[in-house]
């Protein structure tokens, strides 16, 4: 088994630098590299894993490999804070998860509410192609979320204000961006075609990649199309569309580009150090109970009035049971009907008719915010982010 | 007999899950309310009757609390899981598409403060109901 493994190492370095480098001879054996790499594991092992808790708070939580959850008030003290993020996000406006939590932490960091369209449209390339095999969706999560913060620490971003993901006309594009990687029948793309959005964006989508000489023939056309595109993206001047148009490699790109000039980016300044620290359980975390080395580090968060992202398995508590991992925020806990419980801030609208009961009943949801208990958690959680 | 027990309870269980209402039966309808919404970039309104909950985390047309409006009639059995699920979008404004609706961002008056919301509106009758509702009614028209 051994030898194979590391024939396959070889086999793919060598596969991989043979096409950029010439041949070379090693003198590294396969025992000296067998031990670096077990030295390397030794030494991530070695690193203190954040999500283990400290073992007072481990012998109060975890009692002889049992859950055993909190059951008095008095260890669970009242935090909630779901009204400073504000009106809960609508993925379809804005598309994806990480870009809503990725904003809502951001938001609850510089104290202004900024656009989660423009976080997603601006890290929308990392989805479109299909998780590969071995890849994991936490890995995914983890590094969208950490890119949208990235980007927007190093380019600003648009405020809600000056950039509304509630538009219908960035539903609309996100709409067809799923479309485009997720066909629907061809009598769906007709009667979408139909409708004003769907003009304007076909209209726009029809002349990508003409030159300033073809535009300037075809007059009727090019008027059209700037008409089009000044109603969707009003702040734009007729430089700005016809750059896009004639130089965007696809349509993606192309709204990509009006997007992000529709608004004057404001910068996002963190105090100095700030960084979206990441927890996962550690590797050798009990079948099912992966959260549990998580909760000590989110209530440490809580007390601090702070909002920690979360990606949780959403089977448990929605009725579309194919939505598995997905990334929420945690805004609250209280110790509720003899259980402590944490807030869940959603990014699906502000309905509840979504959730399974009892997490969707009126005692456990409102406003797009749900309780789940520390059971819950701890069997859902795969991942914990927040900045600190 | 514990087995007898179980499936009794599974049963309960079910029919609970399967009986349980679409939406609160206390419901503030307004018969001239007023909807907003953002399209291009400019703000545009609408009046309409509509109803909606304590909370306002539920939102129907007023012919959806009679229950008899198309919203409430769309085919969803038919729609699996799987046409749901994915990285992109939310499960409910695939579902409302894939039913036949226009799913819609939109903010509703309550006489006092605007509410953020959506809705699944249906051409046929103007009828409507917010995605949440229409993943619900879903949940119990689907196929086991």
């Amino acid at each position: 088994m051994r030898p194979l493994f590391f024939s396959l190492i070889f086999l793919s370095l060598g596969g991989t630098y043979a096409r950029a480098l010439p041949p070379v001879t090693t003198d590294i054996d396969g025992r000296e590299l067998e031990n670096s790499l077990q030295a390397i594991t030794k030494a991530i092992v070695a690193i203190p894993m954040a999500g283990n808790p400290p073992p007072l708070y481990k012998a109060r939580v975890f009692r002889k490999g049992r859950f055993a959850p909190r059951l008095q008030a008095a260890s669970c003290a009242t935090v909630d804070f779901h009204e400073k993020l504000g009106e809960p996000r609508n993925q379809d406006g804005l598309n994806w998860c990480f870009g809503s939590v990725a904003a809502d932490a951001l938001s609850a960091e510089i104290g202004l509410r900024v656009s989660d369209f423009d976080l997603s449209l601006r890290t929308f390339a990392s989805f479109g192609k299909p998780l590969g095999k071995n890849e994991s969706i936490t890995k995914l999560a983890t590094a969208s979320i950490n890119k949208a913060v990235t980007v927007a620490r190093r380019d600003g971003i648009c405020t809600e204000e000056s950039l509304p993901s509630n538009d219908r006309v960035l539903g609309y594009l996100a709409a067809e961006m799923e479309r485009n990687h997720n066909p629907l029948s061809s009598v769906e793309m007709e009667e979408w075609a139909a409708t004003t959005l769907g003009k304007a964006i076909r209209s726009l989508e029809d002349v990508r990649g003409w030159s300033l000489n073809r535009l300037g023939a075809a007059e009727a056309t090019t008027c059209d199309v700037y008409k089009y595109a000044s109603s969707m993206f009003p702040n734009l001047d007729e430089a700005q569309v016809f750059q896009g148009i004639t130089s965007a490699q696809s349509n993606e790109a192309l709204f990509q580009w009006l997007v992000s000039l529709s608004c004057r980016r404001q910068p996002v300044v963190l105090p100095k150090g700030t960084r979206l620290k990441q927890l996962l359980p550690p590797d050798n975390a009990l079948q099912g109970a992966k959260g549990f080395h998580l909760l000590a580090s989110m209530d440490k968060r809580l007390d601090k009035r702070k909002p920690v992202i979360v990606g949780l398995n959403a089977n448990r508590f929605v009725r579309d049971e194919g939505s598995a991992q997905h990334a929420a925020i945690i805004v609250g806990r209280e110790f509720r009907d003899g259980k402590c419980k944490y807030l869940v801030r959603n990014s699906a609208g502000p309905g509840c008719g979504q959730y399974k009961d009892p997490y969707g009943d009126k005692y456990n949801c409102s406003r797009g915010h749900f309780w789940i208990t520390e059971e819950d958690f701890h069997q859902t959680a795969d991942f914990l982010e927040f900045f600190e | 007999m514990i087995f007898l027990l179980l499936v009794f309870f599974h049963a309960g269980v079910s029919l609970a899950a399967e009986s349980a209402p679409l939406f609160p039966e206390s419901l503030t309808c307004l018969s001239e309310g007023k909807i907003r919404y953002l399209e291009m970039g400019k703000s545009k309104a609408e009046i309409g009757k509509f109803c909606f909950s304590e909370d306002r985390s539920y939102f129907l047309s007023e012919s959806c609390r009679e229950k008899k409006c198309a919203a409430l009639k769309a085919s969803l059995s038919e729609v699996k899981h799987l046409a749901l699920a994915g990285q992109v979008g939310s499960p409910g404004f695939k579902l409302c598409r894939r039913a036949g609706g226009v799913p819609e961002l939109l903010d509703f008056f309550d006489g006092k403060k605007w509410w953020s919301m959506d809705r699944c509106r249906f051409e046929v009758d103007g009828s409507f109901v917010d995605t949440g509702i229409l993943l619900r009614l879903w949940g119990q028209a689907k196929k086991p």
